[in-house]
């Protein structure tokens, strides 16, 4: 048996890493991925002792230093961009004080043990809100120097999921945020602070301009969210502030509703004419879980509207008849919309309807109706080179009901986007995009037409291939067994745990519910008699038999009544958590030694039962509650079980895939001996040999345990998924790393390296069997929702070791086909073109394009093209 | 086959989002060839609108072969539903009435250790 060891002391009134630092933009967020790799060059040389922490303690070695690595740690320009390093060495400057081992202080191998595990808790400790972290972490010893005194250098490497929520909490539109399960921060650790974002832009209508978006985040439930998006140019200004409540719904339909009153106003200039409006809204948003298998998401709106809508015409242009250039504005507007991502596409699309009014009155006087999709694919030919296709569609038609249509409600294009609901997070674009005009240059529907259209089309194509790319992990770091082994399993655990949260699916769960009520009602009955013959201060053995119901018992350690009534309110109030309660009040553990609840209250009843008998107290109170207790156990145990078994796979299907994955014993035996045969690493003196061999052993030892797995766990088939499927190319399947670990070993063993070769095909082939079993087999219900919410911390983890660049740059090639009517007189009316080309630079997911759409079908008045200038956030963790 | 030294760490937040139940296993070289093996529960209660550690144990599971092989395949394995639910119930339950700032209790430790155990 082992022993158990003290940790260092607590200090749980300071945390590990300070939440004020948690806010900061989403690039310095990156810190977390960044503290994963290192360099081989960084590593510095191997101890002469090697690993032994015991040969350092005895020949009395000191803490040089303790340090973590980073990636960034030599790489000064993007320190200097993104301020990664000081941060990061901010927080851990925090983290170090609370090790065992301190700089200059004697090095012991407890100290270090301790260290490691501390480490590992403090940086494991999820931020606020944040309902799943990983994090692997490797210690190690490096760069001893022989003294005096002789010292040894404490590194650690981390890779958390922190960076994760970070990111993907960052660049997600708020509204996409409630689809996601895990990884996700809850709001909260912003509260109080006014956040700016500044932004600059450049268009020929606008000319160079600049603003900030600033938000302030009450907490309030009614107003959550003050924001405000002002910019301005020599020529024009936009103005957004909005005052937001939203509510967040854990199950049925609505996953989320957000309500918002705001004012915007806008003042634009084209060629030939100037746009203005004030607009007051008040308007509800809200959206759908993922629905079905693709999981596809529908988003819904409406916003009332009114204001002021006004045109100023250049000297010489024409004025639209039948439009009203300086009007009031009233609409009610109202969307719906739909999106989906899956692997590496995204697909959305959009339909918005706006009954507006340009008088006074309540009447219609014209009805606008926007459609808008768009569809975008990285497809990655080489890791971390993506060629990214987006695809957009946009079409709108005004029709006039006897009123005046506002000019400034016409369809302008341009090289700008145009949101048909301002202040919304969903984005309906409602004008023609055509990248070779400037904002609202596209508005002539005819020499002497009407400025702007009442109908339109416009179709746009973006192609990028990324060039040059600086990625954020090491490649040696996406091969390294431990961390793909360690991925593949504990995303299986964030599926086991997200299953047990969706137990309250179980049609027998009421009748948890049910039992939880009556033994509430039996405890709170006990409650009240215990507590009125206590208040007699009775004699012993009474008062003893009182009192092991109220106090901290030291050998269980429950103050049993009050904590099973608080387990039973806690169940009560969160059903994802009940079947958890469950197990504790009703059912025995023997392998944890453990005693529920139940067991010892029965045990404690029945033991007051009898001493209030012998004190001539009433025991009726006592013998009803005794009775409840002992028909509730039972039953709250059957309920347990029925609940637990629709996680639970047919005895049928886990021994199919049983006997399947045995046919991997053998294999792995064969290989087992290979290996053994195989020359030392020092003997070939060649280091790709060595990592090959290590990682051959490393894989096998976990497939073993796999295989262990299976014919031990016979409820599930998990161990099966880790050995044959994984969850992407990273966190892979086990077999996949060992068959490819064994065809490494090919090139340097040679003759022996074919036999290896040979195995690797064989569990190749079997792999494959494996996983046309596990698709026989019945996916329970709740597994299939647990990996829809985990399908997508896997492919956060691929697009990260797989695709994602910190730096990047893309040649851009564009096109766009747009055009406005009704047509009154060719060439007016026809379709029009943009084809351009230009950069786009990448940092993580956020897109800055530049570059130059020409018009290649230009009319009188019109420029030869105009250039682009797009800011974009990619679709890359969505 | 060298010894390399990993730590893994899953902290889970209860569906309340008033309490952390974090679970790290920790496998640590001692040398080229032999490893201890180390369970580290920490409970978090929300206090003050801040998560504070309440409980931290630190179990050895090193002690023998056996344990050794129990602690490796449970790295290899990552955890059960039946395994986390013992965790975020039974051993819950009792860890939560330790006074805070504690570091040892016996018998939580020997749970800890012995969820290996239960499939």
């Amino acid at each position: 048996m082992g022993r158990s060891t003290i940790g260092r002391a607590l200090r749980p009134q300071r945390p590990p890493f300070n939440p004020q630092i948690r806010p900061v933009k989403f690039l310095f967020a990156l810190l977390l991925l960044a503290l994963a790799p290192t360099p081989a060059a960084a590593q510095g040389e191997p101890c002469a002792s090697g690993q032994d922490l015991a040969c350092f303690e005895r020949n009395g070695y000191r803490v040089g230093a303790v340090r973590i690595e980073t990636l960034f740690k030599k790489n000064v320009p993007l320190d200097l961009i993104f301020r990664v390093q000081r941060l990061l060495f901010d927080e851990f400057s925090r983290v170090k004080p609370q090790l065992a081992l301190q700089e200059g202080g004697l090095f012991t191998k407890d100290g270090y043990n301790t260290s490691v595990t501390t480490m590992g808790s403090l940086v494991g400790k999820p931020a606020a809100g944040e309902r799943f972290r990983l994090v692997l972490l490797e210690p190690s010893v490096r760069d001893c120097k022989s003294g005096p005194p002789p010292t040894i250098d404490v590194v650690y490497r981390v890779f958390t999921t922190d960076g994760l929520s970070f990111i993907t909490s960052s660049v997600e539109r708020p509204n996409d945020k409630p689809t996601r399960s895990v990884l996700i921060p809850l709001p909260g650790t912003e509260l109080g602070k006014l956040q700016f974002q500044p932004y600059a832009g450049f268009n020929r209508a606008r000319s160079s301009f600049g603003g900030t978006k600033a938000v302030f985040q009450t907490g309030g439930r009614l107003v959550s969210q003050l924001d405000a998006d002002v910019s301005a140019s020599g020529s024009s200004a936009t103005v957004d502030v909005g005052l937001t409540g939203s509510r967040n719904f854990d199950e049925g339909f609505l996953n989320y509703a957000q309500w918002k009153l705001g004012y915007s106003y806008f003042n634009l200039p084209s060629d030939a004419i100037r746009l203005k409006g004030g607009t007051l809204r008040a308007q509800l948003f809200g959206g759908t879980r993922p629905l079905g298998a693709r999981g596809v998401s529908l988003r819904m709106g409406a916003s009332i509207e009114g204001g002021n809508r006004q045109a100023d015409f250049a000297p010489g242009a024409a004025t639209p008849p039948a439009s009203a250039a300086d009007t009031p504005y009233g609409a009610l507007k109202a969307y719906v919309g739909s999106t989906m991502n899956w692997g590496r596409q995204a697909w959305r699309a959009s339909y918005g309807v706006q009954l507006g009014q340009a008088g006074k009155g309540v009447r219609v006087d014209y009805v606008k109706q926007v459609f808008d999709t768009s569809y975008s694919v990285r497809f990655l030919p080489r890791e971390h080179r993506p060629l990214r296709l987006e695809l957009g569609a946009s079409a709108g038609l005004i029709t006039a009901r006897g009123g005046v249509v506002p000019v400034a409600e016409r369809f302008f294009g341009g090289n700008v986007r145009r949101n048909f609901i301002q202040g919304s997070d969903w984005e309906i674009n409602s004008a023609p995009l055509i990248r070779s005009f400037p904002q609202n240059g596209l508005n002539l529907i005819g020499p002497n037409a009407p400025v702007g259209g009442r109908n339109f089309f416009s179709a746009n194509l973006t192609l990028a291939q990324t060039a040059w790319h600086y990625t954020p992990i090491p490649e040696e770091l996406t091969r390294e067994p431990e961390l793909r082994i360690a991925l593949t399993n504990n995303i299986t655990t964030e599926r086991e745990n997200t299953k047990g949260t969706y137990l309250y699916v179980a049609p027998d769960f009421k009748k948890l519910l049910k039992e939880f009520d009556d033994l509430d009602q039996a405890l709170k009955g006990l409650d009240t008699a215990l507590k009125a013959a206590g208040d007699a201060h009775p004699a012993e053995p009474v008062a003893e038999v009182i009192g092991a119901f109220y106090n901290l018992d030291p050998d269980t350690n429950f103050k049993l009544l009050p904590d099973a009534l608080e387990a039973i309110q806690t169940a009560q109030a969160n059903k994802k958590v009940a079947v958890d309660q469950a197990v504790t009040l009703a059912q025995d553990v023997p392998e944890l030694s453990f005693e529920s609840f139940l067991t010892i209250l029965i045990r404690n009843t029945e033991n007051s039962t009898t001493a209030f008998s012998g004190a001539g107290l009433p025991t009726t109170p006592l013998t009803d509650a005794l009775a409840t207790f002992k028909s509730v156990q039972p039953a709250m145990l059957d309920t347990i079980q029925r609940i637990n078994d629709i996680a639970k796979y047919s005895a049928a299907d886990v021994q199919l895939v049983a006997d399947k994955v045995n046919e991997l014993t053998p294999v792995l035996d064969d290989i087992g001996d290979k290996l053994a045969l195989l020359p030392e690493p020092e003997e070939k003196g060649d280091d790709d040999y060595a990592d090959g061999l290590a990682a051959a052993q490393r894989y096998l030892a976990a497939a073993r345990h796999g295989v262990e797995l299976v014919n031990f766990d016979d409820t599930n088939v998990r161990g099966a998924e880790s050995l044959a499927v994984g969850y992407g190319r990273v966190p892979s399947a086990i077999i996949e790393g060992l068959a490819h670990s064994l065809e490494e070993l090919r090139t340097p063993l040679a003759a022996k390296g074919s036999a290896l070769a040979a195995d690797a095909s064989r569990l190749r082939e079997l792999q494959a069997q494996i996983r046309e079993t596990l698709k026989k087999t019945q996916t329970p219900e709740v597994e299939k929702k647990a990996n829809r919410d985990v399908a997508y911390t896997a492919r956060v983890l691929d697009v990260v070791f797989r695709e994602m660049n910190l730096a990047s740059v893309s040649p851009l090639f564009m096109f766009d086909v747009a055009h406005i009517g009704p047509r009154s007189a060719p060439p007016y009316g026809e379709l029009r073109y943009g084809v351009g080309g230009g950069v786009r630079f990448s940092l993580v997911s956020l897109d800055l394009d530049l570059g130059y759409s020409f018009n290649p079908n230009r009319l009188p008045g019109e420029r030869r093209g105009a250039f682009v200038f797009a800011l974009n956030v990619s679709d890359l963790f969505r | 086959m060298a010894c390399k030294s990993l730590t893994v760490i899953l902290a889970v937040l209860a569906p309340d989002n008033k309490r952390q139940i974090s679970f790290g296993m920790s496998k640590i070289c001692q040398d080229a060839n032999t490893a201890v093996y180390i369970i580290e529960f920490v409970l978090r209660d929300l206090i003050d609108g801040e998560f504070q550690d309440r409980v931290r144990l630190h179990v050895d599971v090193g002690g023998d072969t056996k344990d050794k092989d129990a602690a490796q395949k449970l790295i290899d394995r990552g955890l059960s539903m039946t395994q986390l639910q013992l965790l975020k119930g039974p051993i819950t339950a009792r860890t939560k009435n330790l006074a805070p700032g504690t570091e040892k209790d016996q018998k939580s430790e020997e749970m800890v250790r012995n969820l290996t155990k239960v499939k």
